[in-house]
Parts: C-alpha cells; sequence; structure tokens
C-alpha cells in the first residue's frame, strides 16, 4: 500500500483545482439522484 | 446516532480529493488528523465512492484506487442509508464533531437536508479547520491531560 508521501508525489503528475474537484462532484452526485 | 466526540472528524469528498490533488490547506487540514493517533477520521462506502471517483477523473483511476486504499487503512466506517449526503450522514451516524467541506449549503441553515446535523457538529472550511486546530486544548478535552505533541508521521 502506499504511503501519504507517494500518493502526493504520485499525484504531483495532475493539475487541478477545488472548484474542479467540486464541479465533478456536483455532476456525480446530479447523476446519482437521476 | 452517536453522541458527538470532539476527536471524531469527517472530510467531505471535495476535500478528501483535494488533499490528494491539490494539497494546499485541505492537505494542512487533514495533516493535522494525520499526526495524531488520538483523532479519528470517518468515512462511509458513499463518501469513499465520490472520492475516488472524483479522483479517477481529474487524475487516473490506479491513482484513485490507491488513495481509497490507503484512506480505508486508517479511515473508521460509518454506515447510512443510501441517498443521505455522504459526508454530513458519516458525521451525524459517526458521532463526529468536526466536518470538513468546501460545499457552503452544509453551513446554511437552510439546506433542505433528509437529515439535519447535531448541535455538536461544527462544519467548517479546511482553511479554517486549519487555522483554527488546536490540538493542545482538544486534547485535553478528548483525551484528557497534557498534549504530548504529534505522535504520527503525516507522510507514512
Amino acid at each position: 500500500m502506499d504511503t501519504w508521501a507517494e500518493l502526493f508525489d504520485r499525484a504531483e503528475a495532475y493539475e487541478t483545482t477545488v472548484v474542479e474537484i467540486r464541479e465533478t462532484l456536483a455532476t456525480r452526485r446530479e447523476g446519482n439522484d437521476d | 446516532m452517536t453522541e458527538a466526540s470532539p476527536s471524531r472528524i469527517v472530510a467531505d469528498a471535495d476535500v478528501l480529493a483535494a488533499d490528494l490533488l491539490v494539497g494546499g490547506v485541505a492537505r494542512e487540514a487533514l495533516d493535522h488528523v494525520r499526526r495524531h493517533s488520538w483523532l479519528t477520521l470517518l468515512a462511509s462506502d458513499q463518501l469513499l465512492a465520490d472520492t475516488e471517483a472524483a479522483v479517477a477523473e481529474l487524475g487516473d483511476p490506479d491513482l484513485a484506487g490507491a488513495h481509497r486504499e490507503r484512506l480505508e487503512s486508517t479511515a473508521e466506517r460509518i454506515e447510512h442509508p443510501a441517498g443521505d449526503h455522504p459526508a454530513l450522514a458519516t458525521a451525524y451516524h459517526g458521532g463526529a464533531a468536526h466536518l470538513l467541506s468546501d460545499d457552503d449549503s452544509l453551513r446554511s441553515p437552510a439546506a433542505g437536508l433528509s437529515i439535519q446535523p447535531h448541535a455538536d457538529l461544527s462544519v467548517r472550511p479546511p482553511d479554517a479547520f486549519a487555522r483554527l486546530f488546536d490540538p493542545a486544548s482538544l486534547y485535553r478535552v478528548a483525551v484528557g491531560g497534557e498534549y504530548p505533541g504529534p505522535d504520527q508521521d503525516p507522510r507514512a
């Protein structure tokens, strides 16, 4: 299992924002409500 | 509902995903939790599934799976009815005193949720939690005695 340090290192390959995360979650939850 | 405990904490899926993919205040907030073995992070299957889906979409599925595995190894699993807001329901059923979320609607009295948080639940954005976290006073209430300092590596 990865350590938190290893996970954060792997995640550095991606650039995203809190806004994008929230939009992604909102879309998912809207889909679940259908 | 379990009685709220000041050592029990829920992070909404946006905060869990931001901890991994963005860093910043979400990571500062969750580092406080990771540094202290007497703080308990709570999560439900629904909360973990939301987090995994967001990380898979904005990162990649392998990373999302590894992140979920790490969360499952550290978080206490809470069950709640399907359809309830995962973070709020986890806090409600898990007796959490702290809910970290960037969702403003959870801090609104007119949230329109099917369940309402208990009076002892503090819903804060991660930057407020990171800024206001006072481990010494929390330790006195949650454990008792003099705060011994951090006892875990937050990157382990």
